[in-house]
């Protein structure tokens, strides 16, 4: 494959529309990244050799071992330790918006979970799934079989953003169900009032997770592009506020960057790994910062 | 304020449309999806009440744009320069006001740096701008008021209609260059201005007409041969100026700007109260070329019959070298002509009577005399044609009318020891009497036999030195002077006081008394003439300083005592008089108080002068020839008259008809009555030879000739210095062509006029700018 890394741009990563692919292409392209990179080494260590069975990727095998052998082996990489780790998305209709993106929040956050459950089932960690909006609507028990790929793809790939959402809820449930020591990777927006966000977080850090906090958002929401006067609608509460945009871009722009300020600090004193992401970022950034979570964990 | 486009600020309603626009079609803002509002809502009220500001401030601006292009295309006009300076000091304020406003207000909002800088600094150059003029308009405080360019004026269009405006150059004549002009000038002035049109003929009257009478009348202008000069119609335009209209007053003179319109005899223009703008509109050509003859010389109106006329003129040039050729043509006398046939005239035939050839000399005029002889008897019109085309042909032709009659018989009665033959041969010369070149015939007779001489036929009887008549006598020469005849008595020693020259008739007749004798031996006692209007003296005027009175010494003279109603026509030294004149009947009487017949030793006595007698007596001749010509035929008609002058024609009543039909070198024949034997026909400005033909037992013909007088020719241009002189420096604009006429007259109705178009403009462009800027910010770009 030419030049994967493009795969790391959500421009590019939206033409391919399945999302197995999608998902492939991202952690190819981070990983090829990543040989080149001073982080080489951090990924996964070789394991243990084992017979080559029928969807193993001719890739793995190890030629060395079937010269000595001449039988087929694939070299099997697994982490040191696993950790279970939890894809947390937001269902919220916020999720679905963008202004001059290819990807929408949620394609966003759905491609970056999709790409995070491929990195993480290949390394035999158990992955779930689970999706709320004002509650959790869905919950795909982690498993680390390869074909809990398949399925946490194909559920995320029905999934669409609609209605209100109650994050801190949410979040008070999904701490709730938690049995074991997780790693939880939460996917929103965070749009809404911050502190039932943090006292769920805080009870998650509490109860023993590891919480890494992917907000994402527009890269509109976050720039503020907009010129003259405009009616703003929020689609979730059909609240409409009506400004002068060029002279509220300043204003706007240093509140969002108060708002991410003040869940960076706060995350920092809980423990909580808090990654700003907008759609116009390559997704190597979250992939990145998984990596160092995991690393520091192990 | 005036405004030139009034018309035009009913666009100021223009400004319903923002105000309806913002009423009912405000515009919405662009509706957006976005879900991050919660970082917007707290900002929502300040942004409200920033967008309504705006929309007023927009509102305003626009009403103000529309208000402001509908008074800059009225073009506002105001006649201070003052209250100009003024009045443009509140726009610029505006701006500052509105500039300052929105400076404070994005400085308040927290807006970005460059805005707030922006409209700080454009604040703060209106604020100067705005004190600069200010400043300035408190410095034009004192300026005097102007005028407006559109307001009505009071204008007279004075025409000089001489003949020289006939000079055609371009195929044009002058007149109708000025008619072009004047047109012009007429369809330029603005409306409601009061207006006359006057030309320079003596009858022309000056009165108000509207746009239409006097274009009509200007179309109709034509040249005159009599005109009044143009300074005179110039100080009668400005009096009419001064009394009709409002101010400004302007006055259109139409000229060619020649030496013939403005003679150096010209009295110069005074400044007039209230000031009138005087205009030059020079219809001239710059280097006229024409030749013209100039006025005829003719060596005497009445010639005997064998007389010779001896006509000199000159031929002046203008531009114009070379030979031309001079004609003169005389009528040939026919009884039936002129005469009406069939609505034309028949003029009687004319022929080339002689020729000369001039060479043309542009420094000095070429002097041409011509020689006449052989006249037939009567009433002789002819002409002297300059031959050839040239510019101007009004001075190619010029007319004289004689008269060819017999010797006028007059008797001269001589009283005893008296010398007859001084009187005799300075009246009629035996040479003249032998060439019958004479004008009298005159009997002689002595003063004895006057009792039993017929005075039928006789013009005049002249008494030489005679002793006291019988009253008989004096009663039958009273009845020949009141029947028109004329009587010349020459007193001298033969005369005594105290005697039938004191009787009462005799004093009617003679005018006064001679009272004594007064004596002067010493030889320094002479005639001393004081005026020359006298027919008698009128020959002298020319040369009254140059006539060697005091070489003619009077040793005697009677004292007359003349009646009040009797004229002095001589004096003597001692201021006693020396020749009187009285009217008697339809005669008259000349009484001389010194003999004209002593010798120069008479006989047995000292003579009582030497005016016939010293050398030289040419004085003596003429006075004797005039003294004989007033008492034969009073005062003579004139025969030869300008351009302007009233002819008329006095005759004997008995013999003179009672209507005359007058011929007209205008083809138009009209009735002429006479009273007294006195023809008058008014003034005649046309040249030409006129005929008058009237019926009284015969045919009977008389007739004039009235020429141009030479400034009415005269086409060569006058100089600046010479205008300025007449008109005064500075005291008038010379125009020449209808631009100059348009741009000159409008800038004189301007001067002072401030125009507020260009400020008001700037303006506008300000205010226009200024609301883009705001409504781009405002309603953003197209994303």
């Amino acid at each position: 494959m030419a030049n994967v890394e493009k795969y790391l741009k959500p421009q590019v990563i939206n033409q391919i529309k399945r999302l197995d692919l999608r998902a492939q292409f991202v952690v190819k392209g981070f990983l090829q990244g990543l040989h080149a990179s001073p982080f080489h080494g951090f990924s996964v260590e070789f394991s243990e050799h084992r017979r080559y069975a029928a969807g193993d990727d001719p890739k793995d095998i190890d030629w060395l071992v079937y010269a000595k052998t001449d039988r087929y082996y694939v070299k099997k990489f697994e982490a040191e330790t696993n950790i279970t780790g939890y894809l947390v998305l937001d269902l919220s209709e916020s999720m679905g918006y963008t202004y001059r993106q290819e990807l929408t929040k949620f394609d966003y956050a759905v491609s970056l979970a999709a790409a995070l459950c491929y990195l993480m089932v290949h390394q035999q960690d158990p992955v779930g799934l689970v999706t709320f909006d004002e509650k959790v609507r869905a919950v795909l028990p982690p498993k680390s079989k390869r074909s809990q790929l398949g399925n946490v793809l194909s559920h995320l790939a029905k999934l669409r953003p609609a209605g209100p959402t109650d994050l801190g809820r949410s979040l008070q449930q999904f701490a709730s169900i938690l049995r074991h020591r997780s790693l939880a990777m939460l996917f929103s927006d965070l749009l809404g009032p911050p502190e039932p966000v943090r006292d769920a977080l805080r009870r998650l850090r509490h109860q023993g997770h590891d919480v890494i906090l992917f907000h994402v958002l527009d890269e509109a929401e976050v720039s503020f592009p907009f010129e003259g006067h405009i009616e703003f609608e929020e689609g979730e509460t059909a609240r409409t506020v009506t400004v002068d945009a060029d002279q509220r871009r300043n204003d706007y722009r240093e509140r969002v960057q108060a708002f991410r300020d003040t869940y960076k600090r706060e995350c920092w004193q809980i423990g909580v790994d808090y990654v700003p992401l907008d759609t116009s970022m390559p997704f190597d950034k979250a992939l990145m910062e998984y990596l160092l979570s995991r690393r520091a964990r192990c | 304020m005036t405004l030139v486009n009034l018309s035009l600020l009913l666009g100021a309603g223009a400004i319903a449309i923002p105000i309806v626009l913002h009423l009912l079609l405000r515009q919405q803002p662009r509706r957006m999806k976005f879900p991050a509002i919660q970082f917007l809502v707290e900002s929502e009220q300040a942004t409200r009440r920033s967008l309504q500001w705006r929309h007023w401030l927009l509102l305003a601006l626009r009403c103000l744009a529309l208000l402001l292009l509908a008074v800059v295309l009225a073009r506002p006009q105001v006649g201070s320069n003052a209250l100009g300076a003024w009045l443009l000091v509140p726009v610029p304020g505006l701006l500052t006001c509105v500039m300052a406003v929105v400076a404070a207000a994005a400085m308040l909002q927290g807006q970005r740096r460059l805005w707030v800088a922006g409209s700080s600094v454009m604040a703060a150059v209106l604020a100067m701008l705005t004190a600069g003029l200010a400043f300035q308009a408190m410095r034009a405080g004192a300026e005097p008021l102007g005028r407006n360019r559109n307001a009505p004026v009071a204008a007279v269009l004075l025409f000089d209609s001489a003949p020289r405006m006939e000079f055609r150059h371009g195929n044009q004549t002058r007149l109708e260059a000025a008619r072009a002009a004047a047109a012009h000038v007429v369809r330029q002035l603005p409306e409601g201005s009061v207006l006359a049109v006057v030309d320079a003929r003596p009858d022309a009257p000056l009165f108000a007409q509207d746009r239409a009478a006097a274009l009509t009348a200007i179309e109709r202008l034509e040249t005159s041969g009599a005109t009044r000069p143009l300074a005179e119609l110039l100080s009668a335009s400005r009096f009419w100026l001064s009394q009709n209209g409002p101010p400004p007053k302007e006055l259109y003179v139409f000229t060619d700007v020649s030496r013939g319109a403005w003679p150096d005899n010209a009295a110069p223009l005074e400044a007039s109260e209230p000031p009138i703008d005087i205009y030059l509109v020079d219809v001239g050509v710059d280097e006229p070329r024409n030749a013209g003859l100039g006025p005829l010389r003719l060596s005497a109106e009445s010639l005997p019959p064998g007389g010779e006329l001896v006509i000199e003129t000159e031929v002046a040039s203008v531009g114009l070298p070379g030979q031309r050729g001079v004609e003169v043509t005389v009528e040939t006398p026919d009884p039936e002509r002129p005469v009406v046939r069939d609505g034309q005239i028949l003029w009687s035939e004319q022929k080339i009577r002689g020729a000369a050839t001039v060479e043309l000399d542009e420094r000095a005029p070429a002097a041409v005399t011509l020689r006449l002889g052989g006249l037939t008897p009567g009433l002789v019109h002819g002409t002297v044609r300059l031959v050839g085309d040239d510019g101007l042909p009004g001075d190619n032709l010029r007319y004289f009318s004689i008269q060819v009659r017999a010797p006028t018989p007059v008797l001269v009665a001589a009283g005893p020891g008296t010398a007859p033959s001084y009187f005799l041969e300075a009246v009629a010369p035996r040479e003249f009497r032998a060439a019958g070149k004479a004008e009298f015939s005159c009997q002689e007779v002595a003063i004895a036999d006057l009792p039993t001489t017929k005075l039928d036929g006789v013009a005049a009887v002249c008494l030489l030195d005679p002793p006291p008549l019988s009253l008989d006598e004096w009663n039958r020469l009273t009845a020949f002077v009141e029947q028109g005849g004329g009587l010349g008595v020459f007193l001298g020693h033969n005369a005594r006081a105290g005697e039938s020259f004191h009787d009462p008739a005799v004093e009617r007749l003679l005018g006064g008394l001679p009272r004594r004798v007064w004596r002067a031996p010493a030889g320094d006692l002479f005639l001393a003439p004081e005026q020359y209007e006298h027919p008698v003296t009128r020959e002298f005027r020319a040369i009254a300083t140059s006539v060697p009175w005091d070489r003619f010494p009077i040793y005697r003279h009677w004292e007359l005592a003349p009646a009040p109603t009797t004229r002095t026509v001589l004096r003597f030294g001692n201021r006693l008089p020396a020749l009187t004149e009285t009217t008697v009947g339809r005669g008259r009487v000349l009484v001389m108080a010194t003999p004209l017949s002593d010798g120069a030793r008479p006989t047995g006595r000292d003579p009582w002068n030497e005016l016939p007698t010293a050398p030289d007596a040419w004085p003596f001749i003429v006075l004797a020839d005039q003294m004989t010509r007033f008492l034969a035929a009073g005062e003579p008609p004139r025969l030869n008259y300008e351009s302007g002058e009233v002819a008329e024609w006095r005759g004997a009543p008995d013999s003179e008809p009672d209507r005359y039909r007058l011929f007209s070198p205008s083809q138009g024949t009209r009735e002429v009555t006479t009273r007294d034997g006195r023809a008058s026909f008014g003034f005649v400005d046309q040249p030409g030879n006129y005929r008058l033909r009237g019926f009284r037992d015969q045919p009977l013909d008389r007739g004039l000739s009235v020429n141009l007088p030479p400034s009415a020719t005269d086409i060569a241009r006058a100089t600046p210095v010479h205008l300025d002189r007449i008109l005064g420096a500075g005291r008038y604009r010379r125009l020449a062509n209808g631009e100059q006429i348009e741009r000159d007259v409008g800038d004189a109705r301007a001067a002072g006029v401030v125009e507020l178009y260009p400020s008001l403009l700037l303006a506008l462009v300000a205010i226009i700018g200024l609301e883009q800027l705001i409504s781009n910010r405002f309603y953003g770009r197209a994303t």
